[in-house]
């Protein structure tokens, strides 16, 4: 299903894991490599493009980046940077984030996935192990003695 | 990796922390303790977008436990630099023999050769505090009598390893004035393969005795002279191909100044102004490989009633020197050129020399044994079987076996006195001369 708006450009649909239908522009969609890969492979003309990783509440936060990101140029950096510092901060734990990120690694959107990797990292980067198991559910897989060995190994970091 | 999030995603955010993080992270899971210290995540963090250069500094003195300082980031000397234990020491009581080789990649590498008498290098990443001791070269003291050396320290891209290559010259005293001297013995050790291996050299030029090296478009480079003709030439040496090359310096540059080393300043290849002058140009290739690209950048005029040393270029275009204030008192000046001005940044109540390096924060090393400093054990295992990683000791085992640990003992006091006390009668010492052994068949031929 192809639409085609005033502007003459064309529109494509994005169906999310739940069902939720995005249209948008094919310029906005194709930021995303594996989108842009779909609509070569002329997987858009038989329809809108099931997405069945990303949920429509994911969906709707890409979409959102992508149009802000094909609208802007170069001239507009600063600008772009304060956006993005906004963007990311709406998407408020560490939940969020990582859901978005997975969406991008999914969708292949290098800028999002810098912006979220880098948000998630500034977020950890003081965390204890324990932290950040709990953080994503992480099976603590050493043996006692294999733990002991690592973190004394690695104490110095601890400090 | 967690049940639910793909690894690419992990090692996407895990590429963006910091060394320290990350080290601590090896502790989540065997995974993450897995991915943190491959190879693949290794280079990944390095290629990240984000580096940060921190600045080790260390006085060499004759003082026992001289004090090695990192830095984080530019900040220097705004932030206290963190103190380190740098568990490589010279085999004398002091430190004096430990001299710094050259850097890339985040890893450091340092050398005591007290002299010429002993050949021990560590490779050393400050950044996640782990050192790898390099086994015992081929060519030593006890082999092949004194001997005058340069090393250079640099990345082979193409194997994706660590190499160290020494030069090895006869001894001044044994060098025929007058005529051209041997070509020098050359050796390289590569990290992957923990040893050492001669490669064949027709180098012209002499290198003086520990020159500094400048790695950089994947070759170390050195000043050197040729032993006939008058002014300086930089000899490279290729970390893949192995191959020596020979940049040479128009003469327009040495009517300029004389100089005494070369260096990595902002990407260009630099020549670094002896300190003799009270005028000091900056010369750089702005195009590597062309010499018509010679360019001089500007010129330090020194208004400083005591002598300066040249100590490093750093990062942000400032370039460091040190200078001796009084007794005990070094004191470090930085030069920033937009400026025009000196600094005094910082003094310390020292004796010795002050070295600085600007070490990118990486996790190279990450991938492999952490060394335990055991000076006795050095000489005595690197004797034993010196082609073996065996330098590497744990210090838990050798505590644990009394009856070896007085062997090597009683074995490296020995040994020490051959190499210290019998200098003055070396050539009747049973050591072959040098003009006898020096050719790589010969060397060769005693493997």
């Amino acid at each position: 299903m192809s639409i085609t708006t005033e502007n003459n450009e064309k529109m494509i649909t994005l169906m999310s894991s739940d069902g939720e239908e995005f249209v948008v522009e094919e310029a906005v969609a194709a930021q995303s490599q594996t989108i842009k890969h779909l609509i070569e492979d002329g997987c858009s003309t038989e329809g809108s493009i099931p997405l069945p990783n990303v949920t429509g509440r994911v969906l709707s936060e890409v979409i959102q980046y992508c149009k802000k990101h094909s609208s802007s140029d170069d001239k507009e950096e600063k600008e772009l940077e304060a956006w993005d510092a906004e963007f990311v901060k709406a998407a408020d734990d560490h939940v969020a984030l990582t859901d978005l990120m997975m969406a991008a690694n999914f969708l292949d959107i290098k800028g999002l996935l810098d912006l979220v990797a880098q948000t998630l990292a500034n977020m950890i980067t003081g965390k204890s192990p324990e932290e950040v198991r709990r953080m994503w559910n992480i099976k603590n897989d050493f043996t006692p003695e294999e733990a002991e060995k690592v973190r004394k190994e690695n104490q110095w970091a601890f400090e | 990796m967690s049940d639910n999030i793909p690894e690419d995603v992990i090692v996407s955010i895990l590429s963006k922390l910091p060394a320290k993080s990350l080290m601590r992270f090896r502790c989540v899971s065997r995974s993450w303790d897995r991915l943190i210290t491959s190879s693949a995540f290794i280079n990944r963090h390095l290629s990240s977008t984000n580096r940060t250069n921190n600045l080790l500094l260390f006085i060499v003195s004759e003082c026992i436990f001289d004090p090695y300082f990192l830095y984080p980031g530019e900040h220097f000397p705004e932030i206290c630099g963190e103190e380190l234990y740098c568990p490589f020491r010279s085999r004398e009581t002091s430190s004096f023999g430990v001299k710094k080789v050259g850097s890339c990649r985040g890893v450091i590498c340092l050398c005591d050769d007290t002299e010429g008498y002993f050949d021990r290098f560590t490779l050393w990443n400050p950044s996640i505090r782990r050192t790898v001791f390099v086994p015992e070269p081929t060519i030593t003291f006890r082999s092949h009598g004194r001997h005058i050396t340069s090393q250079g320290f640099g990345y082979d891209s193409s194997s994706n390893d660590y190499k160290l290559v020494r030069l090895v010259y006869s001894s001044s005293i044994d060098i025929d004035y007058g005529k051209e001297p041997l070509p020098p013995l050359v050796e390289v050790y590569s990290l992957k393969s923990g040893s050492w291996r001669m490669v064949p050299s027709d180098v012209k030029l002499n290198l003086d005795r520990n020159k500094g090296c400048a790695f950089m478009n994947g070759a170390c480079h050195w000043l050197a002279h040729s032993w006939d003709l008058p002014g300086d030439r930089i000899l490279s040496f290729d970390m893949s191909s192995e191959v020596f090359g020979e940049i040479l310096i128009p003469d327009c540059v040495h009517s300029s100044g004389s100089f005494t080393d070369v260096a990595d300043f902002g990407g260009y290849l630099t020549l670094v102004p002896s300190v003799l002058g009270n005028q000091l140009p900056i010369w750089v290739m702005k195009q590597y490989g062309n010499v018509e690209s010679w360019t001089k950048l500007f010129t330090i005029n020194v208004e400083i009633d005591s002598e300066i040393d040249f100590l490093a270029f750093r990062k942000n275009g400032e370039i460091l020197f040190e200078t001796i204030l009084e007794l005990y008192q070094l004191q470090l000046l930085s030069y920033d050129p937009n400026r025009e001005e000196f600094l005094d940044y910082c003094s310390f109540p020292a004796e010795g020399s002050l070295y600085v390096e600007s070490l990118e924060e990486t996790l190279v090393l990450a991938d492999e044994e952490n060394g335990v400093w055991d000076v006795d054990a050095y000489v005595s295992d690197a004797s034993m079987d010196g082609s073996s990683n065996s330098s590497i000791v744990d210090a838990e085992e050798r505590e644990n076996n009394e009856v070896l640990t007085m062997e090597d003992d009683s074995y490296t006091r020995e040994a020490h006195i051959v190499m210290m006390d019998d200098v003055s009668d070396k050539d009747t010492n049973g050591v072959v001369p040098m003009e006898h052994s020096f050719t790589c068949e010969d060397a060769a031929q005693e493997e």
